[in-house]
C-alpha cells in the first residue's frame, strides 16, 4: 500500500461524476474513475470512491486531503460533494479544498503571453443556469495564466452578448475572434451560435469537460498556499439565491408599490 | 459495550442526529429547526432547506456524538431516514450517513419515516424501547396523516392515509388564511381555545365510504369561503372580530379532528387491536389529545400519547427503528438514494 498522504478529488458539478486519488506530495494521480450522466450522483457516487480507493490499494485513513468541485453547477451534485467533504473532515481531520469549477475549466484552456493579449482579451466560462440564463466567471490572462477578474453571477445570454461583446470603439461591428472574448464551458457550447454571432470564439466540447488532473492541482496549490477550508467554509457555490427568495422579494416590492412607499 | 447506533434524520426542515444504545437508551437526541429560515415564506421552501441541511448536518452530528460520550469508532450501525420526504432534503442525510458507513465500514440502515414515526411511542417513559403492539398508530403531522396497524418492529401495515393535504398542511393553510403565521398548527391551537367548536359546521369529508383515508382539501377551501366569500369578496380578515376568529378556528379544528378520532378508533376495532398510539408534529394538539383521550376511554383502548420530544421530526425515532432493523439484517449497499413518495397502500414492510 501507498502510504504517502493521498488527496481525493471529486467533481459531481455535473450530472455524471469524477473522481481521482492522488499524492499530495506531487500530484501524481494513482487512480481515477467516472460514471456516466445516466448514474445519478446520488446513488454512484459514495461506490465510485470505495472502489476507487480499492483499486488503489488504499484505505479511507490514507486520506489527508479531499478537494472538490464547488461549482456552480448540478445543484444536488455539489451538495452531496460538500457533504460527502464535511463528514470526511469531521470523521478523518482532513484538510478540504474546495475549487470553482471555473477555474478547472479555464485552467485546461490555452492562456496567451500577457504581451500578446489584446486589451479585449477575455476568457468567458459560461455554466447553465436554465430558462436562458448562464452563471458566467470572467478570467483575463497573466503572467501565471488565466487570472480571475469578475467573481461568478447569474447573467441572461442576451446580457452577456450585449455588455461583454460590445466593441471598444463603439462601432457596433462586432470583435474580430483573435484577441476578442472566448467563450467556454457548457453553457457556451448550447449557445454557440448567438456567441458566435456576437463574434465571440467559443470552445469546443474539450473545453466544457472538467480534467481531474487540474482539479488535482488547482487544489493542491490551495493546500499549499494555506486555502483550506474551515468546517463551516465548506459549502456549495450557488452563484444565485433560491427562486423563493426572488418571488418574495419581488411581491415585498410590489407591495411596497401599493403602498406607495 | 453496548450496541451504539447513530441515527440521521433530514426529511423536511429539521437537521436530526441522534445516539440509540442497546435499541433503547436515548443517550442523545439533537435536532436543528430550520423554522426562521421558513417563517417568512409561510411554509417549507425545499431549495433553502436543503441549503441549510448542507450547513448543519455535520454539526448536528458532532453534537449528538458529543452530548452521547460516544466517538465515531464507537458507533456500530448508521441508521438514516430514506423518504418519504423532500428528496433535496433527504439526499444530504443518506449522503452524511453513506460517507459514514464508508468511511467507519459500519452497516447502513434505511428507515422509512412514517414506520418510524408509527413506533416512535415505544421511546415513551418508564420502559423506552418495550414494544406497544399490535396497536394502531396515527401519524399524523405537517407531511404526513396515516394510520398503520403496527404487529411488531418489522410490521407495519398501513390501513389508510390522507388522500390530499396533511392534517398539519391544513393548519398551516388556515393559519395563512386567518393571517396567523407559521408554523400553523400551534397558532390555531391557541386561537380555538377561546372559539366555539360548534359555531360554523364545516365539511367532514371521507373519501370512499369503507375506507380509513382522510381528506382536508375541501376542509380548507371551505374555510378559505366562509372568511373571504366566495370570489373573495373581503380582502383579508380585517372585517372579522377576534371572537369570530377564534369561532373559526375552533370550529375548522373541531372539523379535523373528528375524522381522525372517529378512523383511528375504528381501525383500532377492525384489527382488533388492544391500544392506539399517536405520533407526528399533530400529536400536540391539545382538541386532538382530549377528543383522543376520551374516544379511547369509551371504546376501552390503550392510549399512548408519545412524548412531545419524539413527536415532532427526530433521529431518536430513526435510531429505534434502524436498531431493530439493523438487528434483522436490513442493511443496504452505499448506492442508498432517498425517496420522496409515500408507500403504497396497504404494503406491510414485515
Amino acid at each position: 500500500m501507498d502510504t504517502a498522504p493521498l488527496l481525493l478529488a471529486i467533481d459531481t458539478s455535473a450530472v455524471g461524476g469524477n473522481a481521482a486519488l492522488a499524492r499530495v506530495s506531487d500530484g501524481h494521480l494513482l487512480a481515477a474513475t467516472a460514471y456516466p450522466r445516466e448514474q445519478r450522483n446520488g446513488a454512484a457516487l459514495l461506490p465510485a470512491l470505495r472502489d476507487l480507493l480499492r483499486s488503489a490499494n488504499a484505505a479511507p485513513g490514507d486520506l489527508t486531503a479531499l478537494a472538490y468541485s464547488q461549482g456552480p453547477g448540478s445543484f444536488t451534485g455539489l451538495r452531496i460533494a460538500a457533504t460527502i467533504a464535511r463528514m470526511a473532515q469531521s470523521v478523518l481531520n482532513c484538510r478540504v479544498l474546495a475549487v470553482p469549477s471555473a477555474d478547472v475549466l479555464a485552467a485546461a484552456y490555452p492562456c496567451p503571453p500577457v504581451s500578446a493579449a489584446g486589451p479585449g482579451q477575455t476568457l468567458l466560462v459560461l455554466f447553465d443556469a436554465r430558462l436562458g440564463h448562464a452563471f458566467i466567471t470572467e478570467y483575463r490572462p497573466s503572467a501565471a495564466g488565466w487570472q480571475e477578474s469578475e467573481p461568478v453571477r447569474m447573467r441572461t445570454i442576451d446580457e452577456i452578448v450585449a455588455t461583454l461583446s460590445a466593441p471598444a470603439d463603439g462601432s457596433g461591428a462586432p470583435r474580430s475572434p483573435e484577441g476578442g472574448p472566448i467563450a467556454i464551458g457548457p453553457a457556451a457550447l448550447r449557445h454557440r451560435a448567438s456567441l458566435e454571432a456576437a463574434g465571440f470564439l467559443v470552445g469546443d466540447e474539450s473545453a466544457a469537460t472538467p480534467r481531474l488532473d487540474l482539479l488535482v492541482s488547482l487544489a493542491i496549490d490551495r493546500l499549499r498556499t494555506g486555502r483550506a477550508l474551515a468546517p463551516h467554509e465548506i459549502v456549495p457555490l450557488y452563484a444565485r439565491r433560491a427562486e423563493a427568495e426572488d418571488v418574495y422579494e419581488e411581491r415585498r416590492a410590489a407591495a411596497r408599490a401599493r403602498r406607495g412607499e | 459495550m453496548p450496541d451504539i447506533v447513530l441515527a440521521i434524520e433530514t426529511s423536511c426542515d429539521e437537521t436530526a442526529a441522534a445516539v440509540l444504545a442497546d435499541g433503547r437508551i436515548v443517550r442523545s437526541n439533537i435536532v436543528a429547526s430550520q423554522e426562521s429560515v421558513h417563517t417568512r415564506f409561510g411554509g417549507v421552501v425545499p431549495e433553502l432547506a436543503a441549503r441549510a441541511h448542507v450547513e448543519s448536518i455535520r454539526g448536528i452530528i458532532e453534537h449528538a456524538l458529543h452530548t452521547a460520550g460516544v466517538t465515531y469508532r464507537e458507533v456500530d450501525a448508521v441508521a438514516v431516514t430514506d423518504g418519504p420526504g423532500l428528496v433535496g432534503s433527504l439526499l444530504v442525510g443518506v449522503a452524511a450517513a453513506r460517507t459514514l458507513a464508508w468511511l467507519l465500514d459500519r452497516p447502513l440502515v434505511p428507515v422509512d419515516h412514517i414506520d418510524a414515526h408509527a413506533v416512535s411511542a415505544a421511546l415513551t417513559p418508564p420502559t423506552p424501547g418495550s414494544p406497544r403492539w399490535p396497536a394502531v398508530a396515527l401519524v399524523v403531522s405537517g407531511g404526513h396523516t396515516s394510520l398503520y396497524h403496527v404487529r411488531d418492529w418489522l410490521n407495519v401495515q398501513l390501513l389508510g392515509q390522507t388522500t390530499d393535504d396533511a392534517a398539519g398542511e391544513a393548519f398551516d393553510k388556515v393559519a395563512a388564511i386567518l393571517e396567523l403565521g407559521y408554523p400553523g398548527g400551534p397558532l390555531v391551537d391557541r386561537l380555538a381555545r377561546d372559539g366555539n367548536p360548534a359555531a360554523i359546521h364545516f365539511p367532514r369529508t371521507r373519501p370512499d365510504g369503507d375506507s380509513l383515508d382522510f381528506s382536508f382539501s375541501g376542509l380548507k377551501t371551505a374555510v378559505l369561503y366562509h372568511v373571504y366569500g366566495r370570489g373573495r369578496k373581503y380582502g383579508s380578515v380585517a372585517h372579522l372580530s377576534r371572537a369570530q376568529l377564534a369561532d373559526i378556528a375552533a370550529s375548522f379544528q373541531a372539523a379535523l379532528v373528528e375524522p381522525l378520532v372517529e378512523r383511528t378508533i375504528e381501525a383500532a376495532q377492525r384489527v382488533g387491536a388492544p391500544r392506539v398510539v399517536v405520533g407526528g408534529g399533530v400529536a400536540a394538539n391539545g382538541a386532538l389529545r382530549s377528543a383522543l383521550a376520551g374516544a379511547c376511554a369509551v371504546a376501552g383502548l390503550e392510549l399512548i400519547l408519545t412524548p412531545m420530544a419524539f413527536c415532532t421530526d427526530n433521529a431518536a425515532m430513526i435510531a429505534l427503528l434502524g436498531h431493530h432493523l439493523w438487528k434483522a439484517g436490513r442493511t443496504c449497499d452505499l448506492d442508498l438514494e432517498p425517496r420522496s413518495g409515500l408507500r403504497r397502500p396497504a404494503r406491510s414492510v414485515g
